[in-house]
């Protein structure tokens, strides 16, 4: 008589048991690792190397408020590419996009996967007024 | 608790055990609710306040890029004022930040409070990150003010203008977002929490609902199980009496079924006399709904019998789930029967049934008091069985009891049925005739009571004869008392008994001093034979022919200390009726033979004198006569025939079986035996020839009679006498006072006697005289004593 609203309360438990294991298999995708904390406004760190093939940011968001990641292949320096109608951000149509993350959320950290090839790239958050106040980097892809 | 506090509880126990079952229950749905509904409360509150708060951090954003504007246009010489923007960029900062007034709408003037954006890190992360942004923000805008366009620096602070105003946009759009999304959580649980307390309180109500029902089953199933279960009888009417609800055990009490019993009258149950008491007390109870009453009346079995009830009635109309007049009723038949045994035995004397000494008592107590009334009269009886003690003593106490029982019948049937039977103790009875009792009636009533006793009762297979001394008592209108009457109805009582038994006598004053007198000899008899009161004397007993003493007959005498020498008849019966007698007789058979034995040894004259001693009925029907005479003959060494024992025929006929075993042996002791007082009794004939008789003395009345004239008894003297020489017995005349009477006597054949004429009883010492004297002189004289 007394253990029936155990097992009631057990079968309770158990669904959010199953939650937190569902959140352990998002897996971390295979890659050389590339590093990069956000802070108002600033990447860093402001340049790096890696070897070409698959390549994983791990962008951390130490900055209180939301940022976005967008990675870029071009010959520009990082400070110099070219700026939109609103002189704000950066104009990404004359440039060819490898991929981006479009919210890191203030204290989270973004993944994002890439199979770059070697040249130059730069990365930016490229909300208004940021890729301007400083927030962009480098990446050297090598052979 | 009080008999009444238990019946309410037994009564209603759903009402409170129901509560405080269903407390915790109710305690637990209002903490849930309450808890919900706080909950709901502080998010709408939320929501109210967050709405204020995300549209002052989007205005942020407006403000900024007005202020760049007006900053930029400003430079170029155009009138504006970002100072107005400015502050309001910094107090919305302020605002958010920390809370702090606010303009409710944008470009009015009114003022509301604002609470700050929240407390969360992230959120007063973003919030300082915009504060900071709008500082730098009004920094960058005062350096630029102060330029112009054509300054060298004018261009670098004017991208820093617009940089900053679009970081402020950015993270204003920022904190926007993240109070939106907030908000949104916020409102999409309140919409849940909403619903879920709808869910919960819901559900709440149909558990508590659920659990009452199952309390209130539970108490219900328990006052069904105690009411089922319990002896006592539940019962609920309406105030009209109509049954609404009975427990089952009526079954037991009255043989019927609980369900034949709902709807009908619980007053066609009962006794019918006792039924209007409990109408009325059921119309009590419902007029006055705070009592409860108690009631003890009978109900009708269906074997016919009836069954005592008794029952606590108590007002539960009020009451919703019994809505009636309860009846607990309890079976107190055993009680009452019990008691009515009791009653019966306080007022009734168990061995026959009649009514008890008290109860008579309180009889004539009564009846006094309607005489005083009514100018009647009434009359006591006492009845006393003459020689009880003998039949009790010789038959045992068995039959004495069956005896009692008969009599108490025998004298039922006589009285009428207002008339008082009572048994007073002992062998004493008690009657009671009352409404206008006369002596009339009372002597018809005292015959009708005689008459009873004249047909033998049987006991144990014995015919026995009993008769009854009855004294009666008559009341005198407003002058008589219970004691007094029962007193004058004993003292007529004893005056009966000494005027021969067998008879009635009605009280007379005189009576009284007889009855102190009677008293006394009684009281003091006990003592006298310790203090040597007694004294025998001796009549002798002369040969008509030979004028010899032949023998003496020894006499008792009471030498009283106050009252000088008394004869026999006034204190034998007594001592008779006391059994005092036994003891004297022995002592008087005692020294009768020591004397003789004594006489016979020292007087020449005396030596072949024979004793003649008399004896009591009690001595012959009690106990050891025989041996008590043999061990009187060995101690004096008198010869057994020199002793003659004298008995009266009535002792005679007491018992007549066991009379002649006792004659018989006493005949074998070789003493011998004398009828005395012959012819005044009913002796017959076969019966003398029964009793191994060596003697009959002819009764002084006889004796008497033969002096005159017209007297039959000369002629009964000389058939007597005849009959005697028949029966080769000797005759001995009684109370020979003249010398006719001896002339007669000799004429008629008889040999011997005693009397005044010859000698009056006389004392040891002078009878020894009168033996000397005889030696001396010859033969007796007849006139010499």
């Amino acid at each position: 008589m007394a253990k029936r609203p155990h097992r009631r309360s057990s079968a309770l438990l158990i669904v959010p048991v199953l939650l937190l294991l569902a959140g352990c298999t998002d897996a971390t995708p295979n890659g050389t690792p590339v590093d990069v904390t956000l802070k108002d406004f600033s990447m860093t760190p402001g340049e790096q190397t890696v070897r070409a093939g698959d390549i994983v940011f791990h962008v951390s968001n130490q900055a209180p408020v939301t940022h976005e990641f967008v990675v870029v292949r071009t010959d520009l320096p990082a400070d110099e590419l070219p700026i939109g109608p609103d002189g704000l951000s950066v104009n990404e149509e004359w440039l060819s996009g490898m991929g981006e993350i479009d919210e890191v959320p203030a204290t989270h950290t973004g993944t994002l996967a890439l199979t770059l090839p070697p040249g130059h790239y730069v990365f930016f958050c490229n909300l208004e007024g940021h890729y301007l106040g400083g927030m962009h980097g480098v990446l050297e892809v090598t052979s | 608790m009080t008999r009444r506090e238990r019946a309410a509880t037994i009564l209603a126990p759903g009402s409170l055990r129901l509560d405080r079952r269903i407390a915790p229950i109710v305690a637990l749905y209002l903490v849930i609710v309450s808890v919900i509904i706080g909950y709901d409360a502080r998010l709408i509150s939320e929501q109210r306040g967050s709405a204020l708060v995300i549209n002052v951090a989007g205005r942020q954003r407006g403000l900024a890029e007005r202020y760049e504007k007006d900053v930029i246009l400003a430079t170029e010489g155009v009138q504006t004022d970002p100072g107005d923007d400015e502050s309001q960029l910094q107090t919305n900062a302020e605002a958010l930040l920390h809370g702090g007034d606010v303009i409710a709408v944008q470009g009015a003037d009114d003022e509301v409070h604002m609470r700050a954006a929240g407390t969360a890190p992230l959120i007063v992360g973003k919030v300082t990150e915009a504060q900071r942004l709008i500082g730098k923000l009004v920094e960058t805008g005062n350096v630029l003010t102060n330029l112009r366009p054509s300054d060298p620096a004018y261009t670098a602070a004017l991208q820093d203008l617009r940089v900053t105003g679009g970081q402020v946009t950015s993270v204003s759009n920022d904190l926007v977002g993240e109070l939106t999304r907030r908000a949104e959580a916020s409102f999409r649980r309140l919409v849940y929490m909403t619903i879920a307390l709808g869910v919960i309180g819901a559900m709440a109500a149909v558990a508590m609902g659920l659990m009452i029902r199952r309390a209130a089953a539970r108490s219900a199933s328990q006052f069904r199980t105690l009411v089922h279960n319990v002896s006592d009888l539940i019962t609920v009417v309406d105030p009209n009496g109509t049954i609404t609800y009975q427990s089952p055990s009526v079954q037991r009490l009255i043989g019927l079924r609980p369900e034949d019993l709902a709807g009908t009258n619980y007053l066609d149950l009962l006794v019918d006399e006792d039924a209007p008491h409990v109408r009325s007390l059921l119309a009590d109870v419902t007029a006055a709904p705070e009592t409860s009453v108690t009631a003890e009346y009978r109900m009708r079995h269906t074997d016919g019998s009836s069954r005592y009830v008794e029952s606590i009635v108590g007002n539960l109309m009020d009451d919703a789930s019994v809505h009636g007049l309860v009846l607990n009723t309890r079976d107190v038949t055993d009680r009452k029967i019990l008691q009515e045994e009791l009653a019966h035995q306080a007022f009734h004397d168990s061995l026959t049934g009649l009514s008890n000494r008290a109860v008579f008592h309180d009889r004539i107590g009564h009846a006094l008091a309607r005489g005083e009334r009514t100018d009647g009269r009434l009359a006591v009886f006492l009845l006393d069985l003459d020689g009880f003690k003998t039949v009790n003593d010789s038959l045992g106490h068995d039959a004495g009891d069956q005896l009692l029982i008969a009599v108490a019948k025998r004298l039922e049937f006589q009285g009428r049925s207002s008339d008082t039977v009572a048994r007073i103790g002992g062998d004493e009875f008690g009657i009671l005739l009352e409404d206008d009792a006369d002596e009339a009636r009372a002597r018809a009533l005292a015959d009708r009571a005689l008459a009873a006793f004249a047909v033998p009762f049987d006991v144990q297979g014995r015919e026995v004869f009993i008769r009854a001394s009855i004294g009666i008592a008559l009341s005198v209108p407003g002058n008589s008392e219970t004691q007094e009457l029962i007193r004058n109805a004993d003292t007529a009582m004893y005056a009966a008994k000494a005027a021969g038994k067998g008879r009635y006598e009605f009280f007379r004053p005189f009576m009284h001093a007889q009855a102190l007198e009677r008293f006394e000899v009684q009281a003091d008899l006990e003592r006298a034979l310790v203090r040597g009161e007694f004294v025998v004397h001796y009549q002798p007993i002369v040969d008509f022919e030979t004028r010899e003493v032949r023998g003496v007959e020894a006499l008792v005498r009471w030498n009283h200390p106050s009252r000088g020498f008394l004869g026999p008849l006034e204190f034998i019966p007594v001592a008779e009726e006391t059994g005092a007698v036994v003891p004297l007789g022995a002592w008087v058979l005692g020294e009768a033979c020591r004397q003789t034995a004594a006489w016979r040894a020292h007087h020449v004259g005396a030596r072949d004198l024979w004793v003649s001693v008399n004896l009591s009925t009690r001595q012959l029907l009690e106990g050891d006569l025989v041996t008590q005479v043999r061990d009187v003959l060995e101690a004096s060494g008198l010869d057994p025939s020199a002793l003659t024992l004298e008995l009266t025929e009535g002792s005679l006929m007491q018992d007549v079986d066991e009379t002649v075993v006792t004659l018989r042996a006493l005949k074998a002791l070789g003493v011998r035996l004398a009828i005395d007082d012959f012819g005044t009794g009913s002796s017959s004939l076969g019966y003398l020839q029964r009793f191994p008789i060596d003697t009959l003395k002819i009764d002084k009345s006889f004796v008497d009679g033969i002096a005159s004239d017209d007297s039959e008894d000369p002629a009964l003297v000389r058939a007597i006498v005849q009959m005697a020489s028949t029966l080769s017995l000797e005759t001995i005349a009684e109370g020979i006072e003249g010398s006719e009477q001896l002339d007669e006597l000799r004429s008629a054949g008889c040999r011997a006697g005693q009397g005044y004429l010859f000698a009056k009883p006389l004392q040891a010492d002078a009878l020894e005289a009168f033996l000397d004297a005889a030696d001396a002189t010859g033969p007796v004289d007849a006139r010499t004593g």
